[in-house]
């Protein structure tokens, strides 16, 4: 999933770009809001992250810009003005949300999924898989387990989504880094099996004995679906 | 889309308490005072023009040789009343002559004795008054008249006649032996006649006297208005200039005449200095307010803008540090160089932060009159710079921007090195904000003579010559419109501009060949250090 990131500043610009890759998002980057507009227009990216105050074409103005040929894409500010009327000026203009200055990592993924969700077509819509009582919405970047909704990084949901493919398969480490991470990146094994733990806090009842996914010895990972519960 | 305005209250409130409120309140009372003055020294003052007198005069000529046409014609009518007395319709013809109110006939050889008096005609016979010739007025009843005793004279020759005037009458009389007939007249009646005809006479010859210019008014016996000429404004004309008697048997008739005047609006100089002196003093009071309150209004919005600037700052290094600090903990075990890269950018953040609150708190003694002295010291500036550009290396590496450096200072000298660190870090982070584009920085050192001068250079867009001042001034930015790209706290090159003036040197900003970029070059004493000398120096203290 593609995400557009606009900021003047090359640090922030390049750690946002860091933590959003890191969660399995592909993000674009630009270093004003000329060079968004044209990003914007080569990448048709699903969502926006726009810093306000950039050289040339402000933040204002890209999201007007933008906004006057498509109203669904949705926008984030990211910007250190922290008035009350600026933030009311971008909404205005249709942003989506308005993330002040200093965020971490884990606040910007957040409302960055909330804003996901809330971008989405009505649920009864939506596309979805099932993996063990978990239900799967990949262009949420969702789930729902006992009506408690989750939210999934990209690289999760592409996890789940080859699980659910290949479903009673035991799926090889390989197939995973391939699929979830690319061909042209080499982490090591360390890399998948801590986003599996990560993964399974988040999605099973008792991670300890974990029925979405099992591990299959010196293999790799399958769904536990077919098989039901081990016994402990 | 649009942002709900505000209110009317609250646009009339933000009025009541801007600086054109009291300038409103002054220019309105100034206005006032000076509309109260004009009405208080203005005064209208009639100014009498030049006329032609002459053509007055021949008017009254003209009327008074008339009245005496008339005075003529009406005596003839009575005498040939009078020679007729003795006829049978004696009565009609006394009836039929208008101003005539008794004619009478009286012995003037025997009066008192029989048939002495007797009245021939008359309109009001049963009142008429006996005609009677008594040297002792006071002896006569209310119904007798008194007749000249001369009218007795046995001498006067009959056929003799004339006027005479008694009271409020006119008698005309004709001796005819032994007896005297007398008319008696009311010159009243032919008054108003002669009135009469006078109003259709001046008709014709009016013309005249209305070219001869000013206002004229003919009266008759009673003060009644015949006629008036030119007669616009005459009921504030005041009192004529001349006023002619036309005098007749029956009266006189009076010809007011003016000069013709007009209205000229004055106003008293006093009157009209004091309102305007008021009225300008009024005028510059509000501006001296205005000024003032926009003033304070002024630097009250730039301490706003600037602690909103310096927690924007802020918080840019904040983020990337926030960021980058989640970052290395997520890659700290998985990927250990990136985590460490991710440290390295946290300690650049930290930096710059530090960089933005030694400006900050030099700023805030500057302000409260505690600027700190410089802290010489024994200094090779290459030192100073080479670290300063280490510091910067990641910074301007992300901006693109390639750093070239010329010349070297590398004996050591006595200067403020952290003051000098502050001046270039500053210099250098401008080049980083407004000449990103250029991609280039070039630092130019030279050290001669005891004194050390650094050229700080981009190829930016540059300085207009305009703003070239503008720029050392506090809170000042080229661009101060809230959605500007470029952020920044406005106070670096004041600072920096302060360091060097404090160092004993100069901040300047060169000026620009076109399409160079900005240049700015620091020039301060750097006196040589000499090891032994500074001993002695502390050895004496």
């Amino acid at each position: 999933m593609k995400v557009l990131v606009a900021d003047d500043d090359p640090v922030t610009r390049e750690s946002v770009q860091a933590a959003l890759e890191a969660e399995g998002f592909a993000a674009v980057t630009a270093r004003d809001g000329d060079e968004a507009l044209e990003q914007w227009r080569i990448h048709r990216p699903r969502l926006l992250c726009l810093d306000i105050m950039m050289p040339g074409t402000n933040g204002y103005e890209v999201c007007r810009r933008i906004r006057a040929e498509d109203d669904q894409v949705p926008i984030l500010f990211l910007s250190a003005k922290s008035e009350e009327i600026d933030v009311v000026v971008g909404l205005e203009l249709g942003a989506d949300d308005f993330i002040r200055k200093p965020f971490g990592k884990r606040e910007i993924l957040a409302r960055l999924r909330a804003v996901l969700r809330r971008a989405a077509p009505a649920r009864r819509e939506r596309k979805c898989f099932e993996l063990a009582g978990l239900t799967v919405y990949p262009a949420e970047l969702a789930a729902e387990r006992d009506g408690s909704n989750i939210d999934l990084s990209p690289r999760e949901v592409a996890i789940l989504q080859l699980l659910h493919e290949r479903v009673g398969e035991a799926v090889p480490r390989h197939d995973f880094l391939d699929r979830c991470w690319g061909l042209d990146y080499y982490p090591d094994s360390r890399t998948l099996d801590q986003h599996i733990s990560k993964l399974r806090k988040r999605i099973e009842i008792d991670p300890e004995n974990p029925v979405i996914i099992t591990t299959v010895r010196s293999v790799g990972y399958r769904s536990g679906t077919l098989r039901g519960p081990r016994p402990s | 889309m649009a942002i709900r305005g505000d209110t009317a209250w609250e646009k009339v409130r933000r009025w009541l308490l801007s600086p054109w409120m009291p300038l409103s309140l002054l220019v309105l009372l100034a206005a006032a005072a000076l509309a109260v003055a004009v009405f208080l020294s203005r005064q209208e003052v009639r100014v009498s023009e030049e006329r032609d007198w002459q053509a007055v005069r021949n008017f009254a000529l003209g009327v008074q040789q008339e009245l005496q046409r008339l005075d003529t014609l009406y005596t003839g009518h009575v005498r040939r009343l009078l020679f007729a007395a003795g006829s049978q319709d004696a009565r009609r013809r006394a009836m039929e002559l208008p101003g005539v109110v008794q004619v009478s006939r009286v012995n003037a050889e025997r009066p008192g004795m029989g048939d002495w008096h007797r009245t021939i005609s008359g309109r009001a016979t049963d009142e008429a008054p006996v005609l009677f010739f008594e040297p002792y007025p006071s002896m006569l009843s209310e119904d007798t008249r008194q007749l000249p005793l001369e009218l007795r004279d046995p001498d006067l020759n009959p056929g003799a006649e004339g006027w005479y005037e008694a009271g409020d009458r006119l008698y005309y009389w004709r001796r005819d032996q032994p007896f005297v007939h007398v008319a008696v007249v009311d010159p009243q009646v032919v008054g108003a006649i002669v009135d009469r005809w006078l109003q259709a006479w001046v008709l014709p010859v009016g013309r005249a006297l209305r070219l001869a210019g000013g206002p004229d008014r003919l009266t008759g016996l009673n003060g009644q208005v015949i006629t008036e000429v030119n007669a616009a404004g005459l009921d504030d004309a005041g009192r004529p200039e001349k006023v002619q008697p036309l005098l007749s048997r029956f009266g006189t008739w009076h010809l007011s005449s003016w000069a013709p005047s007009r209205v000229e609006t004055r106003y008293h100089p006093v009157g009209l200095a004091i309102g305007i002196g008021v009225s300008v003093l009024l005028v510059l009071a509000g501006a001296l307010l205005f000024f003032q309150q926009e003033n304070a209004a002024r630097l009250a919005r730039q301490r706003v803008s600037f602690v909103n600037r310096v927690s924007h700052e802020l918080r840019t290094p904040l983020t990337n540090i926030l960021l980058n600090a989640e970052l290395a903990e997520d890659t700290a075990t998985l990927d250990p160089p990136q985590a460490v890269s991710r440290l390295g950018l946290i300690r650049q953040e930290a930096r710059r932060l530090a960089r933005l609150i030694d400006n900050v708190l030099t700023f805030s003694r500057r302000e409260a009159g505690r600027a700190g002295r410089v802290q010489v010291r024994p200094t090779c500036p290459d030192d100073v710079i080479a670290q300063v550009l280490a510091q910067f290396a990641p910074s301007l590496e992300q901006h693109d921007i390639r750093a070239e450096l010329s010349g070297a200072a590398p004996e050591r000298c006595l200067l403020d090195a952290d003051a000098l660190e502050q001046i270039l870090g500053n210099l250098i982070s401008n080049v980083e904000k407004y000449a990103a584009k250029g991609g280039e920085l070039r630092l130019e050192v030279e050290q001669a003579g005891g004194r050390l001068a650094v050229r700080v250079a981009d190829r930016g867009p540059g300085v207009a010559p305009a703003a070239a001042r503008r720029i050392f001034r506090p809170f000042e930015r080229l661009h101060e419109h809230v959605s500007e790209g470029v952020s920044g706290t406005g106070l670096g090159l004041t600072i920096a501009r302060e360091l060097a003036a404090r160092m004993g040197g100069e901040l300047t900003l060169l000026p620009e060949r076109s399409g160079t970029g900005a240049c700015f070059e620091l020039r301060v004493p750097a006196p040589p250090y000499v090891p032994g000398k500074a001993a002695r120096r502390g050895a004496a203290r």
